[in-house]
This record gives C-alpha cells, sequence and structure tokens, in this order.
C-alpha cells in the first residue's frame, strides 16, 4: 500500500495545478477561521446593546468547541480535496496512464487502491491541517489551558477526515465515469450545489438527508453556539452513529461501483 | 522453454471480432513478428496477453504459469505511442516504472544509456521529440531486466535515422537473449528484425512459424501461353507452382525457391508448352505478402 501511495506521491507532488489549489484551500480555510470569529462576534456586541441581559463574550475557538466548530467550517471547504482528486484521477485517463500503468504490470486491484490510498492521504492532510488550525486558535483563544479539554470533542477531526475522505470518494466516483476533467468538476459542482439540494427540497419529510453529499455533510452537524442558544435552538453536539453507518455506506458503494469499474473495463 | 501460450484467443466488441480464436506458441530466445495490416487484431491481441483488455473468451498463460501477477515483473511492453505523464522528467516517470515493477532506483541510469537519454533526464518528457519519446518508452520497457519485451509498431511515425536507431536497438536487445514479440504492419521491419512470424487477417491467423520459411523470397513469374488452359491445369495440379493472378492470358505464379527463367522455361517445355513472354517479377516479396494477406 506504501508503495502505491508513493507512485501517487511523484505524480501529485509534481503537479503545479494541484499546488495552486491547495494554496487557495489553506488559504480561503485561514481567512474563514479568523474571519468568522470577529464577525459573529460583532453581531452579537451590535445585538447585545438592546438587549436587557448581557451577553456572555464567549469564543467560538476556545477549547473544546474549537473542535467542532472548526470541523463544521471546513466542511464546506470538502469540495477543494474532491477536486483534486477528481483532477489526479481523470488525469490518468487524458494522458492514457491508467492503461500504461497496467501495461508495465500493476494489477487492476492495485490500480484501484493507489487511488484509495491518495483519497486516504489526501483527507489526512486536510484533517491534519484543520487539526493545526484547531490548536493553534485554541490555544489563542481558551484563557485556561487544561489537557483535559483540550482533547475532548478532538473526535471531530476525525470524523471531518472522514467527511473528506466520503466527498473525495463521491470524486473518484464521478471521475471515473465522466473521465474528464473539467467535466467531472462540472457534475461534481452541479449535483453538489444545484442538483442535490433541489432532490432534498422536492423530497417529503427527512428523505433528502439520506442523499449522498446531504448524508455526508451531516456527519458534522450545525454546532451549538451562544448565538443560536439565544434564540431557542438546539443542534445536535455529538457526532450520531446513525449518520457515521450511511456516510460509510455511501463511501463503501462509491468505492465498489469504481473498483468494478476498474475490474471490468478495457483501457 | 514455452514463454506464452495463448489458447482460442477471442475478443468481440460488438458484432466486430477482432481476435478471432488465436492460437500461438512462443519460445524463449525468439524474436516473434506479429504481421498484419492496421485492424488486424494486432494491438488487441496484446492488449490482451498484457492485461489491458479483457479477453471475451479463451486464455493464455505466461511462463507455463497461472498466476499473471507475479509474472507481470518479467514482461517489458510498449503499446503504441509511448505515454508518460507530461509534466514529469524522464526520471521521474521511470521512477514510477520501478515503482511499479518493485525494483529500485538504481536500473535508471543503466537504461537510460541504453537508449541515450541519460543527458536529458532532468527534462520534463512533454519536451522531448517523437523520437526521444518512443526511447524512453523503450527504457521503461527495459527496466528491471526483463525476459520478455513487447514491442507494439516500435518504429511507428519515427523518421528514417529514427527508425534505423530503434531498428538497431531492438537487435541489440535479442542479442541478450530477450525474448520478443514485436507487432508491425511492415513486412520489411519483420524480416529484418524476426526470427518467427505469425500473419494475422481480420483477427485470424493465416499463417506461423519461422520467418526463413514463411517469407522467404519465392521467385515470381510472370509467363504468357497460347494454350492459357493447359497452363492453368499445369500450375493447379503442381504443388511447386503458385498461381497468384491470371489476367487477359497473363499468368502470375511462384515457382520453387531460388529458380531462375531458364529452370522455368525448362520445366514448361518438358510439359510441352512454349511462353511467348516470360519474365521474373522483381520486389516480389511485397506482392507475395498482399497475395497472403488478400487471398488467404
Amino acid at each position: 500500500m506504501l508503495r502505491l501511495l508513493h507512485i501517487e506521491f511523484i505524480k501529485a507532488f509534481n503537479f503545479k495545478a494541484l499546488w495552486y489549489l491547495f494554496l487557495i484551500y489553506i488559504l480561503a480555510l485561514g481567512i474563514i477561521l479568523f474571519g468568522v470569529e470577529t464577525f459573529i462576534n460583532d453581531i452579537i456586541g451590535e445585538g447585545g446593546r438592546n438587549l436587557p441581559i448581557t451577553l456572555p463574550k464567549m469564543s467560538l475557538y476556545a477549547f473544546p468547541l474549537v473542535w467542532h466548530n472548526i470541523s463544521y467550517l471546513a466542511g464546506f471547504f470538502k469540495v477543494f480535496p474532491a477536486i483534486m482528486i477528481i483532477i489526479l484521477v481523470t488525469n490518468e485517463y487524458s494522458y492514457k496512464t491508467i492503461k500504461q500503468q497496467v501495461i508495465s504490470g500493476l494489477s487492476r486491484n492495485e490500480l484501484f487502491f493507489a487511488k484509495i490510498s491518495l483519497i486516504f492521504a489526501t483527507s489526512a492532510i486536510m484533517g491534519l491541517l484543520v487539526g493545526i488550525f484547531g490548536f493553534i486558535l485554541g490555544f489563542l483563544n481558551t484563557e485556561t489551558i487544561v489537557f483535559n479539554v483540550v482533547i475532548a470533542k478532538s473526535q471531530f477531526i476525525l470524523v471531518y477526515m472522514l467527511e473528506v475522505f466520503a466527498y473525495g470518494s463521491f470524486g473518484f466516483l464521478i471521475a471515473t465515469l465522466v473521465k474528464r476533467s473539467g467535466f467531472a468538476i462540472g457534475v461534481l459542482l452541479l449535483w453538489a450545489y444545484i442538483a442535490e439540494p433541489i432532490i432534498a427540497y422536492k423530497l417529503l419529510g427527512d428523505w433528502g438527508d439520506f442523499l449522498p453529499l446531504r448524508s455526508i455533510g451531516n456527519l458534522i452537524r450545525i454546532p451549538n453556539s451562544q448565538l443560536m442558544k439565544i434564540f431557542g435552538i438546539e443542534f445536535q453536539e455529538y457526532i450520531s452513529s446513525g449518520d457515521l453507518y450511511i456516510a460509510l455506506a455511501y463511501t463503501l458503494i462509491f468505492n465498489l461501483i469504481v473498483w468494478i469499474i476498474y475490474k471490468r473495463t478495457d483501457l | 522453454m514455452e514463454i506464452l501460450k495463448i489458447n482460442k484467443l477471442t475478443k468481440h466488441y460488438g458484432k466486430l471480432t477482432a481476435v478471432d480464436k488465436l492460437e500461438l506458441s512462443i519460445d524463449k530466445g525468439s524474436i516473434y513478428g506479429i504481421l498484419g495490416p492496421n485492424g488486424s487484431g494486432k494491438t488487441t491481441t496484446l492488449g490482451m496477453i498484457l492485461n489491458v483488455i479483457r479477453p471475451s473468451s479463451g486464455s493464455f498463460t505466461w511462463f507455463a504459469d497461472s498466476d499473471l501477477n507475479v509474472n507481470r515483473q518479467k514482461i517489458g511492453a510498449i503499446i503504441e505511442t509511448p505515454i508518460f505523464y507530461p509534466y514529469l522528467s524522464g526520471q521521474k516517470n521511470l521512477e514510477i516504472f520501478c515503482k511499479i515493477k518493485k525494483i529500485g532506483y538504481a536500473d535508471i541510469d543503466r537504461v537510460l544509456n541504453i537508449v541515450e537519454l541519460y543527458e536529458r533526464r532532468k527534462d520534463a518528457f512533454k519536451t522531448y521529440s517523437l523520437g526521444m519519446k518512443q526511447r524512453l518508452a523503450i527504457a521503461g520497457a527495459l527496466l528491471g531486466e526483463p525476459e520478455v519485451l513487447i514491442l507494439d509498431e516500435p518504429t511507428n511515425g519515427l523518421d528514417p535515422q529514427g527508425i534505423a536507431e530503434i531498428r538497431n536497438l531492438i537487435i541489440n536487445i535479442a542479442k541478450n537473449g530477450i525474448t520478443i514479440i514485436l507487432a508491425s504492419h511492415l513486412l520489411d521491419e519483420v524480416q529484418k528484425v524476426c526470427s518467427h512470424v505469425m500473419i494475422l487477417k481480420k483477427g485470424k491467423k493465416l499463417i506461423a512459424g519461422r520467418v526463413d520459411d514463411i517469407l522467404r523470397e519465392p521467385d515470381i513469374f510472370e509467363v504468357k501461353v497460347e494454350e492459357t488452359e493447359k497452363l492453368r491445369e499445369l500450375i493447379l495440379n503442381n504443388s511447386d507452382l503458385n498461381l497468384i493472378q491470371e489476367h487477359q492470358g497473363l499468368f502470375v505464379f511462384s515457382y520453387k525457391e531460388h529458380s531462375n527463367g531458364k529452370d522455368l522455361n525448362q520445366f514448361l517445355i518438358e510439359n510441352g508448352l512454349v511462353a511467348s513472354h516470360l519474365q521474373k517479377q522483381e520486389k516480389s516479396l511485397e506482392s507475395y505478402f498482399l497475395n497472403i494477406i488478400e487471398h488467404a
């Protein structure tokens, strides 16, 4: 597996477009993470003037709340790693290197698991990055650091990795079906931001929650902020095993379809 | 020792049968040519024995062993155009090959030197000329000292100098005892390079064997006689004579190896025929090959 990952690493590390995407991702994530708190605090500050009670000035980024808040916000950017995966998968088709690798001696299974290792590594890097941001923001915004408090709820980062992995697997499926990078990215964006929301809206009851991307997004639900509590809204503050099962099932299905395609098709 | 055994290998694309119940056996150390016009199923056949194309039916065995994945490391191959990551250097591209073949990077310098690309190894693949790209492909196929080298149209699209370079390279590689399977639509190439040949047409094997036996230059004559019926009968009943064409009383046929006009004339007279026109054809190999392709 490490050998397969090394092969993918040579391809990815030397591909410039990927680095630009990665830098945009870091920049966008950084701006949002550092910007959101000031924004919300300003709202609370403004709104607080007209309220009879004074609102506690509570940071979004204090340990341990930071883990949930930050992984939720980072969730909006999981489309970046998915696009990176689409580019790397479709490259193999546009350069015809998918064929060459089999000619050189990779088995169909190895071809498939090389890409799985790529998606896994991408998720790990993204998770690590968000984790580092979490630590920085947490230490900056927590008055007294207590170890147990710091690591409490840090499982959200692990779940964020799963979220990126599941979303990346969806990108893998689209890339394998469509084979052309621009087209595949278009299909992903169209499905994620237009088609699925419309279908979810048309579906009755909670059935929309079972749609692939929405259920992956449901892994980390909107966090409970102090602000929300003022409005009396309670959100799910934990990872539910039900959400986990649905997302895992989708991940399995996406990759199973790709695996069958890799095994069966002529290259 | 048998390197490759192909058993009733077949590939259908919808109604089209690209390869039809192909049988083939290749021995160690031979340079085996697969000769046929474009679309005769050469690349499809190579694709199947390399696991790129799934056979519709039939089977093949490498090294008399059933585990394909283990044996793949012993096979180097180039199919059609050279395929590499254009943005990676020659060196990096070969590093990927090394990882795939589970060998160390040390072999890269050796193969780059064989194909004379060592100086350009740090340059991106997309900056290479077509000849250099093809040479890098051969370098990739040579990594890990394979026992078998598969080459599909290795001189396609190259200029005369490039063609000569690649052919000499192949002949030099073969001297080291590597078994080579070479697909080509060029009779001349197969004749110059190969020890054995199989001729394919529309996915079917027409003939296979030693190049010396199959592609020997037969002597082809044009003959005109007054008694055409008698000559036709003589040609049909005599195994030394193979009719290629009959047009307005002009018979074109092959005669025994190394024969000349005198031999044939004598033979005709012995059979009571007097030729009014007798000529030995030049460039007869090409027409002989075309004849096999068209009439078989």
